[in-house]
This record gives structure tokens, sequence and C-alpha cells, in this order.
């Protein structure tokens, strides 16, 4: 088969699937993407920089860099809100798609976002995340719903927008498939901290959502600065109870990394660290953790649970080891860091490729082979367990070195 | 036929890399520093594999796809060509035996000689028949990693299951921070392992006549314990080869404060440098497992692949040398942050495959005798979007010059977020901060702004390494000047920001707007 006509489906648009994508499409080698979110570029599209004036390396620009590397490569093409809907093999794999609405075309939008501010329901016309990615239209949108507006059609200059667009499903052939459908957040709802509850406990990603938007940290409640911030550690991870026996990986980092960020730009606010062990991040990690007992106060425990106090703040009862005694303190703001667990499509997923995942409920990461490498179905990124952006964006690489070697036909496996 | 693939490095990383890309078709040069090779190097010399031992470098010239290489060994000077470097070199490991007040002895061994203990042949050379209970020193007074940790736990599991010896951990933070060690040590727990944590302080650790006394006090009950292993295992620091600062120097790599050689910087994804085809693998690149040099052995192979591809990441133009205007002061071959000048000829040249048009050498040329091709160089537009103030007060005229990888795609973000933008606010797109000169800054401000803003990426996450550096330099110079002629040094503004900024990018272009609004019209304006 000559290199023009092979052909490589890849599921997800994260961080995983873009690199994939990318480095098989550097090999000269046509790559579809599908994405069933409406905007691509993952979990990690929607975290904040982390930086003051110098780079802490969180990789959150990376990808930003990754998705805008992928969008402009001739032999990529993406399509967001579409998703696999079966699998079957002739010569080839045949994979089954249901393609969404492509509402706005992404090859034409300059991103003016002229119909975004044009769009008189308010919500029909997210911006995305990413200035890569083009606005999506929701269920919100008049058109979508009764077919009384057209304006923002009307209006763009570009002629990006059909709303006329309908869902269709479409059978691809292709020679190889990578699941990169990442992992899902662990959901703090039935855990003693009163997320849901509490408006002002949050988690991870809400915070790194708010930072994103908004450039500040600010109580969801009342919209005022926050004086005292608590960080509680391992939330959904190193937790048997919840059946999850792994560290998330990217937990410690994140957390102190924005720590340090909220005391340089909020200064005076005060912030509790609550940890079972703190994990190493970044190549000058002895002098990171020098410094930190300065400006966050580390508290080795896990606490039990959160309760409203009377003046509408947020009360943890934790067992201090310094003190030895159950000790409580009063937040204005709490931060739970939610692990990572494995994607609700992973088991799906598995049975229609005649997978087998791993204990933990990820698809298993084998160091030396792939799994299933003669059958031409490959796992890149977090869809294998806990990894933090950059580790993503090396597993991806190699998973599209594998890729490529089985399309070339010198897989001994 | 592409060149050979040279691999520097004796060990592990350096074998497996070789293995991979000789199965994938490519020539291998490997070449390490010792005198013996590794025992990982099960490697024989074959038609596309030359072995060069006890052999160092010596020189680099050329860029990817055809680098001139010297080597030196004691059959004298070897040059060769070759498609792509791979440095590959092993970590070296230090015993933390002064940093607890110990000295080695029979019954204080390190990680590395207690493994050498338990491969040899009877294991454990008699010392483990006796052992009742050993006792392992990790992550006190200085921070552990997952590597190391996971050591521990491999061998805690395996003395408490084959030999039934008691283990205890002594540890500061327990470093689970990698795949399936935190299962790992449910295991070894499981299996009879005992592990303390300290925070605050740690154990009272003596020695005396070679054997170890550990006193500490439970954090948890705060009841007393004292200990005397049969055997005390201390850990390591996990360093990088002492050679690669020599190799960094002769292949104009940067180097990360630790010796690595990759930056933190975290544009290098995968196994890139600042040098287009020069790669750094595993231990050559970050602290990894054995696991973590086979995954970069196939990520090697794939970079390898991409440099003949016509797919390959290519920038969007190169710098180019007017040879009518250059008098050979080699600034550009001196700092070019990729090595992408050469000086193999009467004048120096760019190699447009190597350039990555960061416009270093445009700016800082003292002749102004280098340009940048590529259209993305002064890429003017009129900000749309909402504005921010009412008509009836001075508007002033504010041009940022924004770096193309960061500042732009924050500003455009932050259009279609629907932040507020001054009305009158012109971006002009620099492929990178490095291209700002003292030239582009007055000339903004001659052609009629009020006020000029330089965004670039933080210090670090520069893509080019240099171009916040440079981009603040130049500003700094511009606003000296300024200070000395008596006009505003505060119409000049330098910042810093990420591409996914959005809203941080409006809040600084806000910022800086009004205090240009208080200024008023500038001076300089041409009438």
């Amino acid at each position: 088969m000559n290199s023009e006509s092979r052909k490589v489906l890849v599921l997800g648009a994260g961080v995983a699937g873009l690199t994939t994508a990318l480095e098989i499409a550097r090999c000269g080698i046509r790559v579809e993407v599908i994405e069933k979110k409406p905007f691509t570029g993952g979990h990690a599209v929607q975290f904040s920089c982390k930086a003051d004036d110098a780079c802490v390396s969180c990789g959150a620009c990376i990808a930003e860099d990754t998705l805008k590397a992928a969008r402009s490569h001739p032999l990529i093409r993406m399509t967001s809100n579409s998703r696999l809907a079966g699998i079957s093999r002739s010569s080839r794999l045949v994979a089954a798609i249901q393609y969404g609405p492509q509402y706005i075309a992404a090859e034409k939008c300059t991103r003016c976002g002229l119909c975004i501010q044009e769009c008189p329901q308010p919500g029909a016309i997210s911006p995305g995340f990413s200035g890569s990615d083009p606005p999506f239209i929701s269920e919100a949108c008049l058109y979508v719903t009764n077919q009384s507006c057209t304006r923002c059609q009307d209006i763009c200059p570009s002629a990006a927008i059909n709303l006329q667009h309908r869902s269709e499903r479409q059978q691809l052939e292709t020679d190889a498939i990578v699941i990169a459908t990442g992992f899902d957040p662990f959901n703090p709802i039935d855990k003693p901290y009163g997320y849901g509850r509490f408006s002002d406990v949050v988690t991870s990603l809400d915070l790194e959502r708010m930072l994103k938007r908004q450039g500040a940290v600010r109580r969801p409640s009342d919209g005022a600065f926050p004086r005292k911030i608590a960080f509680v550690q391992c939330v959904g991870s190193r937790d048997v109870k919840c059946g999850h026996p792994w560290c998330s990986q990217v937990c410690c980092a994140s957390a102190l990394r924005t720590a340090l960020l909220i005391n340089k730009k909020q200064p005076g606010t005060q912030i509790s660290f609550f940890y079972i062990d703190i994990q190493t991040f970044g190549s000058n990690f002895q002098s990171t953790y020098r410094e930190l007992p300065r400006q966050i106060d580390l508290v080795r425990a896990i606490p039990g649970d959160i309760t409203a106090s009377e003046d509408n703040r947020l009360r943890l009862i934790f067992f201090d080891t310094r003190s030895r005694r159950q000790l409580e303190e009063t937040y204005d703001l709490v931060v739970l860091s939610v692990g990572i667990q494995p994607g609700r499509d992973a088991a799906a997923l598995a049975e229609w490729f005649h997978l087998d995942l791993a204990e933990t409920g990820f698809f298993p990461r084998q160091e030396q082979k792939q799994p299933n490498a003669g059958s031409g179905i490959f796992v890149a990124g977090t869809a294998c367990g806990p990894m933090n952006i950059q580790e993503t964006a090396a597993h991806a690489a190699r998973t599209a070195w594998n890729t490529v070697r089985f399309l070339n036909g010198d897989d001994n496996a | 036929m592409p060149e050979p693939v040279l691999i520097i490095g004796n060990g592990t990383c350096a074998a497996t890399l070789a293995g991979t890309l000789l199965q994938a078709g490519a020539g291998v040069i490997l070449v390490y520093a010792a005198a013996d090779p590794d025992k990982a190097m099960k490697l024989r010399p074959g038609p596309n594999l030359e072995i060069l031992g006890d052999t160092t470098v010596r020189g680099c010239s050329g860029t990817a796809g055809s680098f001139k290489i010297r080597l030196q060994n004691n059959q004298g000077l070897i040059d060769r060509t070759v498609s792509a470097i791979v440095v590959a070199e092993e970590h070296r490991y230090q015993p933390n035996y002064s940093l607890y007040g110990i000295t080695p002895a029979r019954s204080v061994l390190s990680l590395t000689k207690f493994k050498q203990l338990l491969s040899s042949d009877p294991p454990g050379d008699g010392k483990l028949n006796k052992a009742k209970q050993i006792v392992f020193l990790s992550g006190l007074l200085l921070e552990s990693h997952p590597v190391s940790s996971e050591t521990v736990m491999r061998l805690c599991l395996r003395l408490q299951n084959d030999y039934g010896i008691q283990t205890v951990v002594l540890t500061g933070n327990l470093k689970v921070a990698a795949n399936g060690l935190e299962n790992l040590h449910r295991q070894s727990q499981k299996a009879g392992a005992v592990y303390v944590k300290f925070t605050n302080g740690g154990p009272r650790i003596r020695q005396s006549n070679g054997s170890v006394t550990v006193d500490f006090e439970d954090e948890i009950s705060g009841q007393r314990f004292r200990l005397t292993p049969d055997l005390t295992v201390v850990d390591e620091m996990i360093l990088p080869s002492a050679r690669l600062a020599h190799l960094a120097e002769v292949l104009k790599i940067d180097a990360g404060p630790e010796g690595y050689l990759q930056t933190d910087n975290v544009r290098r994804t995968g196994l890139l440098t600042n040098r287009k085809g020069i790669l750094a693998a595993g231990p050559a690149r970050r602290i990894c497992s054995e696991k973590d040099s086979f995954a970069d052995a196939e990520a090697a192979a794939l970079a390898v692949r991409q440099l003949t591809s016509a797919f390959a990441v290519a920038a969007a133009g190169h710098a180019v040398i007017d040879p009518e205007k250059c008098i050979r002061c080699l600034t550009c071959y001196r700092l070019c942050p990729h090595g992408a000048v050469i000086f193999n000829s009467p004048r120096p040249a760019v190699v447009s495959e190597s350039c990555e048009n960061c416009g270093l050498c445009v700016s800082e040329c003292p002749r102004r005798a280098i340009a940048a091709t590529g259209s993305e160089m002064l890429n003017r537009a009129e900000a749309p979007g909402p504005v921010d103030v009412a008509d009836d007060i001075f508007e002033p005229k504010v041009t940022a010059l924004c770096c193309g990888r960061s500042a732009v795609p924050a500003w455009q973000q932050s259009v279609m977020e629907s932040h507020r933008q001054p009305r009158q606010l012109s971006v002009v797109t620099v492929p990178c901060g490095a291209g700002v000169s003292m030239d582009m800054i007055y000339r903004a401000f001659l052609q009629g702004a009020d006020g000029v803003m330089i965004l670039t990426c933080h210090q670090g996450n520069c893509h080019s390494e240099q171009g916040c550096r440079h981009a603040s330099r130049e500003a700094a110079r511009v606003r000296d000047f300024f200070e000395q002629t008596g006009f505003e040094t505060e119409r000049l503004f330098f910042d810093t920001i990420a591409a996914n900024m959005s809203a941080g990018f409006s809040e600084k272009i806000a910022r800086f707007a009004a205090t240009i609004r208080k200024l008023g019209p500038s001076r300089l304006r041409t009438r």
C-alpha cells in the first residue's frame, strides 16, 4: 500500500490525540481525529498558566501549541462533536463515525469573534478555550431550537457558519486506530467535603477554569477575594475505599504551582495544603520544596470532613501531627485536588476493540509492547493511566512510532 | 540512503536506542568514552553498526541531516558524517552516606551496592541469611524521586517474601507518582514492610563500629522506637552523567540547571534540544527509569524518521544574510540559539533547515545585513472587538509588539472571549521576542503610537530560549534613551504572557492603556 492511501483514525483530540496525530502526520501519513466534545484540546486546554513572570513548566501552554500545529497540518483532519459508533473489519478497519453538526468551519473561521458579540441568545455561541479552536454553537442557539435566527450566519465575514449543517453517519476505512480518549476527573460529590452543597468548595479543575477565565481567584458564593484557602490533596487518589489505589501524579505539582501563583497575585492570602506525601515535580524540586514552608502552611493530614461555620465559611477538621491533636480551622475557599480516573467510555471501547483493561480500569500500559500491536489498535496518553502533560506528549510520540511501524509492516509482533 | 545516526552513551539507553534504530533500518555509529562497554551493551558491530569505545567527541559542525563529527580515540582523529545525534549517557549515583552522618561499612551499603549484593551468586554473599532486619534510609533530609523509591519498594517486597527479612523504610515524602507505585507500596506493606514517615525533622542516626542505631519518635502515636538493623541501606542522589557538560559545549546544546541536556523549557517536548537533529534521550534529559529509556528509544526512532519527511515541522520562514552588507563580524554565528548559522565559507550563512526564524540575528546584526523571510515579521492588524472607553476623552494609540507563540494567541482568544480591548490597539506579530529590536520600537512610536507594549513568552518558556531576555533588554535600552532625552519612559512597557492567558492579556493591555491615557498624546507622533 502506498503512503498516500494509508490512514490513521485517532479517537480524542486532547494532548495525547493531537500529539499522536501530529507525529504520525509528520511521517507523511494522513490522520483523521474525532473528538466527542464540541471543542478540541482536551482537559489541558482549559488549564491556566501558572507563571507569574518566569515559566514554572506546568506545560499548559503546550496544549495550545499542539492544537495550533495540528489544526494547521495539511495531513490532519479534525472534527469535534463526533464519536465512534461502531467498528468492523474488511481488509482494512472500518469505523462507523457519527459526525456531529459542524456549524462553524474551522478552516474558514478567522476567530474575529463577531458571531459571539452579535448573538442575541446568551450562551448560544461559546468562544471555546483556545485561539486555535473555532467558537462552538450549543443547543441554546435559536436556530437549533426553532430556526428563528440566522444572525451569526448572515454577518460572518468569512462565511464560516452554516447553521443548516446536519449530523451524519459515515463509514471510514482506516489502517490503524489510536485510542486517546483520556481520563475523567474524579467526582467528589460522595466525599464528606460538601462538594455540590457548599458553593465555596471547588475542584482543582473548577479553579483552573476560574483562573483562566478571570485571571484571579474569587469565592464563587460572593465574588470576594478569599483570605484563607485550603487545598485538599488526594481526593479520589491513593484511596482504596473508592477503588483508586493509585497516585494521580499531577495534583501536587498543579496545586502547589497554583498556590504559589495565588500568593504572588493576591498577596496576603493564607494558603494551607493538606497532603499525604508531596510528590516531586520539576527539575529543581529540592529548592522549590525548601522554599515552600515560607509561603504555604503544609499540613500532613487529610481532613475528615468539611462543614459550614456560623459566618458562612468552611470548617475543616483534621489530625495535626505537630500537636498530635484534632484541630479545626476555617477557610474562605476549599480546593479539592481531584484525581484522574478511567474515562467513562473506556470499558465500551475495550469491548469493541477486544482489549482487556487493567485492574485499575485504565488501558494497560505495557512498557515494552503496545497492547494488541498486531491488530492495528493502539492507545496513547492518560487512557493508560495518570500522567502529566509532558509525559502524555512523550507517550503519544511513542504510540505514534508503534503505529507508523505497524503501517510499514515492519512490526514483527 | 540517509547518513547514519550517532548515538553517544554506554548503557541500557544507548543500547536500546541502537537496537531500535537498526531495526528501523537506520545505520548507527555508537560512541562511548569509557574503556570498556557496559554490561547492557550486548551489541556486535555489523554492516549498519559501527561501535567506537574509548572515544570522545571533539567537534561538531553542519546541521540536521548532515552533521560533520570529529571523534578522537587512541587511533587518532576520526571524521564521520551523520544525519542526527542522540545523546544517551547514563546517570551517575551519589550515595547519601554523609547526609545521614554515617560511613559505608560491612553493614552499611548504598542502594546500588545492595542491589549488586542481591544479584550476586549466591545472592547476598551470606549476609542475608543471618539478617533479621534491614533498614532503608530513603528521602530523609533531601527529597527522593519515584525512580529511587520504586527500587526501595521492590527490594522490600522481595526481602519480605523471599527471605522473610523485616524491612523498615524511614522516609520523608514517600514518592509514588509513577505508574503502579502506590500499588507496589501497598503490596510491600501487605508483605510486612513497615514505612515510617517523617515530616518535621527525621530520626536520630548514630554509627559505632560500623553498625547503625536509629532512634525516633513516631509522629502519630508519639511512641519512641530504637532500631539496630543488621543492614542499613542508604539511598542515592541521581545525577546526570559528568560527560554531559562537555557534550553540551561541543554540540552547542543548552543544558538545564541540573546539568541534563534538556532545559526545563516546556517547548522542548519529547527529546528535543535547542538544535534540530540533536536529541537528548533517557537519562541524558532527566531522571528516568529503565522503562523511560525504552520509551525514549522509540521516540528517538520516530524523530529520526521525521528528519527525512517532507511533512515534518518547518518554521514559517528563515533569515537570510545579505553578502553585500555583511562585514563578517560573526555576531550572528555566535548568537544563533539554534546553531543555524555556519561559517565555512568566506562569510557566515544561515542554514534554512535549521533556522527557526526567531529573528535574533536580524535584530542583533550591527550592519543590519540580515533579513527574515516569511511574511509574519510585521503583520499588523487592527484589533476588533468591544472597546474600552467613551468617545469624549483622549483615546491613545497603543501598539503591542507580540510574540506569535504566546501574546498573539492570547490576544486572539481574548477577543473571542469578548474581553475589553483599547479602542486603538494595533497588534504587530513578531515570530519571537528575539526579533524585537530598538529599530522596531522607535518605528512604532514614529508611526503614531502613544504607547508601545512588548509582550513575549515568560522567562524560561521561549522557543528560542533568549527571546524574552533579548526583548526586555532592548526595551530597557530604549527606556534609558527616553529618560536621557526627557521623554516619558512609561510609554514603553515590557511584560510576559502565555498563549493561554486571554484574561491576562486584556488585563495587562488595559492597565497599560490607562497609563498612556493619563499621559496624553505622544510628542513623537508624526504631524
